[in-house]
């Protein structure tokens, strides 16, 4: 059916971005709305589709339908707030994308905003709230593993067990990440981070120290998707999605069964790539969601780029820092650049795309592969984007 | 890891309350007698906890069974980040694999934190919470 995509974002915005105290979500939101429309020389009359999506930990009170009130969007075709935990920026784009192809919009924005960071508050009580303590599944409360950081050690710590990982494979992403976020203005974390920097802070849940876990911010990202005609059209280069795809694969917490080691990323890489015509081999850029250095790992195990078991010796070649032979995670990812969910790694893929990443372009830029992830590796959707509209 | 510490700085009974459900009442209800159970198709006998059709053959017949109480530890994570009041930091959260198959998380007793190791055979001890909800609790085999 790759015939019958017919879609490129053509607007990216930001707002926030920052450790510092900011307006509420919704307020950036429209911050970031505004910026996307400039950034693809559009006004806001010319919207006429809006998805939202907003943290797995936040509510109807920070960001609703309301957004669309808020940020002067009249007479809209579509409208939804939609999730999906982590893949939510994700999904959201590949609705709009599939909206725009098949003619029922034409100028969609999506959406993430978020504020977790409040004055006097300590961050992981914004992520660690009890989601539902329902029969079994609240054995996790009760056994006190709270917060993304304690589900996907327990993961991680399986993976280490299985293949013989070492702290220092999750240590080589930590660095690699850094050294790509010292290129980006825009990155929370910018300086120097040495492997013994690494091994030297603090523990937060073993085996992961401080820096395997996302550096949370307040702000907002907005992506503007339209056809790829239009987006030839537009202000910006063209970033079309040339594949797209999703995997769940509720796999069994049971004897016989490794969801600790494996994640939706297979079954989306299959419908992403068949889309697109490619295999692994064509990627030249990974965009992963990296909320946790083990996501990275698993991911590239999982997309094929390296062979079950062996994604430690993958990232500790070097791989994937910048001089490697697969530059992923180039903004800095949600580890040293910002955590904002799946809009993180959207918003370097299509800087990356655009050949506009400043000192941090990679060269080859025909294919970038973004990734979201949701749950503790439950929920799973990707993008394929390229400033060519057919890779055949 | 240069600490040595028992597991048991948890406040075992202010520990947040699971709140059982249509499906999991006769699990709790098994567990405040001292008794573990896991599910069992009567169709195809696949045995696994928390399901409300069987996830083999998918029938809609599942029964509660008394499992060993036994298993071994699948994984875990040492928690440093003081989350909740009733979990002094470190203490371990382990994944523990029931030698009817099923898995659950769960703390430990009676067990050093370093000396918690992945494969280590476990046995179930049942914990009541002040809520009067009682959960699995798992000690050295």
């Amino acid at each position: 059916m790759a015939q019958a995509l017919n879609a490129a974002i053509a607007g990216l915005g930001v707002a926030g971005l920052t450790r510092e105290e900011t307006p509420p979500a919704a307020i950036l939101a429209v911050e970031a709305i505004g910026n996307a429309l400039d950034n693809a020389g559009l006004d806001r009359r010319s919207v006429d589709g809006l998805i939202i999506t907003r943290s797995g930990a936040a509510t109807s009170k920070d960001l609703d339908l309301d957004l669309q009130r808020l940020a002067g969007l009249r007479d809209l075709r579509l409208l939804q707030l939609l999730h999906g935990e982590g893949t939510s920026a994700i999904q959201s784009i590949q609705v709009a994308a599939m909206a725009v192809s098949c003619g029922m919009a034409t100028n969609v924005l999506c959406v993430f905003a978020d504020a977790p960071l409040k004055p006097g508050k300590a961050t992981r009580e914004s992520f660690s709230r009890i989601k539902s303590a329902e029969g079994l599944r609240g054995l996790r409360y009760s056994s006190g593993l709270f917060g993304g950081a304690a589900s996907h050690a327990i993961a991680a710590r399986r993976h280490m067990e299985l293949y013989g990982t070492t702290t220092e494979h999750f240590g080589a992403i930590a660095v690699a990440a850094r050294q790509w976020a010292q290129l980006n203005p825009r990155a929370v974390l910018r300086k120097p981070l040495t492997m013994a920097d690494y091994l030297a802070a603090r523990w937060i849940v073993e085996p992961f120290r401080l820096f395997d876990c996302a550096m949370p911010v307040n702000g907002a990202v907005a992506v503007l998707v339209t056809t790829s005609e239009r987006a030839l059209a537009s202000a910006q280069p063209p970033v079309h999605i040339v594949g797209m795809g999703q995997g769940h694969p509720a796999t069994l917490d049971q004897r016989g069964h490794d969801a600790e080691v494996t994640s939706g990323a297979r079954l989306a890489a299959a419908t992403a790539f068949g889309m697109a015509g490619i295999t692994a081999r064509d990627v030249d850029i990974c965009e992963i969601y990296d909320a946790f250095t083990y996501l990275t790992l698993v991911s590239l195990e999982e997309y094929g780029f390296c062979a079950r078991g062996e994604g430690g010796a993958f990232v500790a070649s070097g791989a994937i820092a910048p001089g490697g032979r697969l530059p992923t995670n180039t903004g800095g990812g949600h580890l040293s650049g910002y955590y904002l969910q799946g809009m993180t790694p959207v918003e370097e893929a299509i800087q990356q795309a655009r050949g506009q990443a400043g000192a941090r372009q990679c060269e080859k830029h025909d294919l970038v592969l973004v990734t979201n992830e949701g749950g503790r590796m439950d929920y799973h959707a990707n993008l394929l984007l390229s400033p060519h509209r057919s890779l055949r | 890891m240069g600490y040595r510490l028992m597991t048991t700085p948890i406040a075992f009974d202010s520990r947040p309350s699971p709140e059982p459900d249509f499906i999991s009442k006769p699990f709790f209800d098994s567990l405040e007698q001292g008794v573990l159970c896991v599910q069992k198709c009567s169709r195809c006998e696949a045995v696994q906890l928390g399901e409300l059709i069987c996830n083999q053959c998918f029938a809609q017949d599942l029964q509660w069974v008394p499992a060993s109480g036994q298993g071994k530890v699948h994984s875990c994570a040492i928690v440093h980040l003081a989350y909740h009041p009733a979990f002094a930091v470190p203490y371990a959260v382990v994944s523990v694999e029931l030698a009817e198959g099923p898995r659950l998380l769960a703390n430990m007793a009676d067990c050093d934190l370093q000396d918690i190791q992945v494969g280590m055979p476990v046995v179930m001890r049942p914990s009541k919470l002040a809520t009067g909800v009682t959960v699995p609790l798992f000690v050295p085999a």
